[in-house]
């Protein structure tokens, strides 16, 4: 029996309703706490105070400046792929199903370490001085060309063949990938360590300067994604079924491969190529709350933006001053927690 | 107030199913539609819906163009229920019935009809099983009240509904053919039209109003099932000999074996 099942209340809104508050107001505690810990240390007095007077002595300046923006970004980052990844799997009527999928990440990938590597090439004066907004501006382009090409391939007569669609996001991982490591090949020292840095993630880059468009682009795709519950419950009957129960099956499928494209394509621009969560989160929250979409999409968006703040909380303290990439404490944490949970289910311990 | 098709040719991935079909569809009424294997029953069904576009020709609902009213309109004119579903995730019979009740059913009456629903289709006891443990019987029962919640969410528009049946019983026990049928009937009763898929000429007769008789894509015979269900008729149509007797003021039919 799921958490949600043992809840005392019994209409489906208040159970929603109870949920979602609740992982709210954990996402607000996450922030908080990832706020008060780091290499300059704060209380949680301080940061309180810092945040309702604006005061700039030392502490002030080091949450205001630093702090916060990279947990805005994180909570971002997580949102766009925690809900991505619960209407992707929709989508594909497949727990599996992940934004690396559908070659949003690799073409990302490809995009930035491309710009890094030719970039540093061909004229590392203005790599030097341009990287900062050069490499997520063609990391984007890179996220948008394979999406635009995968959607292109799996539209038939104007609906999405979501099976082609698929295999043509593995084709086009295949190649993406391939064109990673080629990059790595030629790159050199330096520029290596960059790579690595960006192929497994981080949110290092955060600054007040990008945040308005960042929050834009994730927060109207990954709201719209949110309201859907419903119809995406609908669409896992079956395309024809949920067409029978009023959904507009075309226009629900665009919507997904645009919000997703458009939010992910965003979040890997900036933070580089995170996994798991887009995968993981959505299992995190059908395991605590079954299968329904209107608390499974919403919940994963707020799960993402936890799971992404707290992993980045444990990058940036367990080898202070140094930053480690985030991808290797989601996979070192969250790696071995999944397993946990998935053998607790089944010896149903849970 | 009908479904009404004229000359409509319809297909299915190039193939042309359906040949020049002009039909009209009452309310209030059970038809059934029965037929030899790929004679052309569900894409018929499929064209009435809604769920194919026409090659040529045109389906109106209750005068319209049912291509052109919208998803959600269309859902509270016609109710479809398929032969079953198949769901990966383990969604609980209430929720997949309450997928039936559409959209404008405020909140708090949401778990009123769906408990009627599962009610008035004798399936309250599996209210909180996970659909994935059942068995294709038991979901096809799941699809059917299902359905059942979708109509009576829309019990209080006035204009004539619709209700599409594709081989609702078919792995189903007696009792339940009996009973999903029986619904029927009575929804016909209520106003609805109701079309149904059957490869079983008894049950057919013993339900329908109206039988059509398709064969090749066409409507070969059409009228009550004393016109219809024919020793001559069905054995040319199906292609082996069969009886047709009477019993109880209804018709039966058996095929016969052995040459």
């Amino acid at each position: 029996m799921s958490i949600a099942e043992r809840l005392p209340v019994r209409s489906g809104a208040g159970k929603r309703a109870v949920l979602l508050g609740s992982l709210f107001a954990l996402m607000i505690v996450a922030g908080m706490t990832a706020l008060s810990f780091g290499a300059y240390p704060v209380n949680l007095a301080q940061v309180i105070h810092s945040l309702l007077t604006g005061d700039v002595d030392r502490a002030g300046l080091v949450i205001a400046q630093v702090r916060l923006p990279r947990i805005v970004f994180g909570l971002l980052v997580g949102a766009a792929l925690g809900g991505s990844g619960a209407a992707l799997q929709v989508m594909f009527r497949n727990p599996l199903a992940d934004p690396g999928l559908i070659g949003i990440s690799s073409g990302a990938a490809f995009g930035a370490v491309a710009t890094i590597v030719v970039g540093g090439a061909l004229a590392p004066g203005f790599m030097a001085w341009a990287s900062y907004y050069a490499v997520p501006a063609m990391a984007f382009v890179g996220a948008t060309a394979a999406t635009v090409l995968i959607v292109a391939i799996g539209q038939v007569n104007g609906r999405v063949d979501v099976a082609l669609m698929l295999l043509a996001g593995i084709a086009i991982n295949a190649i993406a990938q391939s064109g990673v490591g080629a990059m790595m090949f030629i790159a050199d020292d330096q520029q290596l360590r960059t790579l690595t840095f960006w192929t497994l993630g981080s949110l290092a880059i955060a600054g007040w300067d990008a945040l308005p468009v960042i929050a834009c682009a994730i927060l109207l795709p990954v709201g719209l994604l949110a309201v859907k519950g419903a119809s995406l419950n609908r669409l896992l009957l079956g395309d024809v079924e949920a067409a029978h129960l009023g959904v507009d099956v075309r226009r629900l499928k665009r919507l997904v491969v645009l919000s997703v494209a458009l939010s992910v394509g965003t979040a890997v621009s900036f933070a580089g190529a995170i996994g798991f969560v887009g995968l993981v989160v959505p299992h995190l929250l059908r395991l605590l709350a079954g299968p329904d979409n209107r608390i499974v999409v919403p919940g994963s968006i707020l799960g993402g933006a936890v799971v992404m703040v707290l992993a980045d909380l444990v990058a940036r303290t367990v080898a202070i001053p140094e930053d480690i990439p985030i991808g290797l404490v989601l996979g070192a944490v969250g790696g071995p927690f999944f397993l946990w949970l998935l053998l607790a289910r089944k010896w149903r311990v849970l | 107030m009908t479904i009404s098709l004229r000359q409509v040719c319809a297909g299915l991935s190039g193939k042309r199913v359906l040949h020049d079909i002009d039909l009209t569809i009452l309310p209030g009424q059970v038809t059934a539609l029965v037929g030899p294997n790929g004679a052309g029953k569900s894409t018929l069904l499929g064209a009435m819906a809604g769920d194919l576009a026409v090659e040529r020709g045109d389906v109106a609902l209750n005068g319209r163009n049912i291509r052109s009213i919208m998803p959600r309109e269309r859902a509270l004119l016609r109710t479809v229920m398929r032969q079953s579903f198949d769901i990966s995730f383990a969604f609980r019979v209430r929720d997949i019935v309450e997928m039936g009740v559409l959209d404008h059913v405020p909140e708090r009456q949401r778990p009123f009809l769906v408990d009627r629903a599962l009610q008035e289709t004798d399936m309250t006891a599996f209210r909180d099983r996970p659909v994935t443990r059942l068995s294709g019987g038991e979901r096809q029962r799941v699809s059917f009240a299902r359905a059942v919640a979708q109509i009576r969410s829309s019990d209080h528009l006035d204009c004539a509904r619709y209700l599409f049946l594709d081989e609702p019983t078919a792995s189903l026990d007696m009792a339940y053919q009996a009973l999903i049928l029986n619904q029927a009937r009575s929804f016909a009763e209520q106003g609805l039209g109701v079309v149904v898929v059957l490869h079983d000429l008894n049950l057919a007769s013993a339900v329908a109003d109206r039988i059509l008789l398709l064969g090749g894509g066409r409507v070969l015979a059409d009228g009550g099932p004393a016109e219809v269900v024919r020793e001559d008729v069905l054995g040319s149509v199906f292609g082996a000999p069969v009886s047709v007797f009477d019993s109880g003021g209804r018709r039966h039919v058996a095929v016969r074996l052995g040459g």
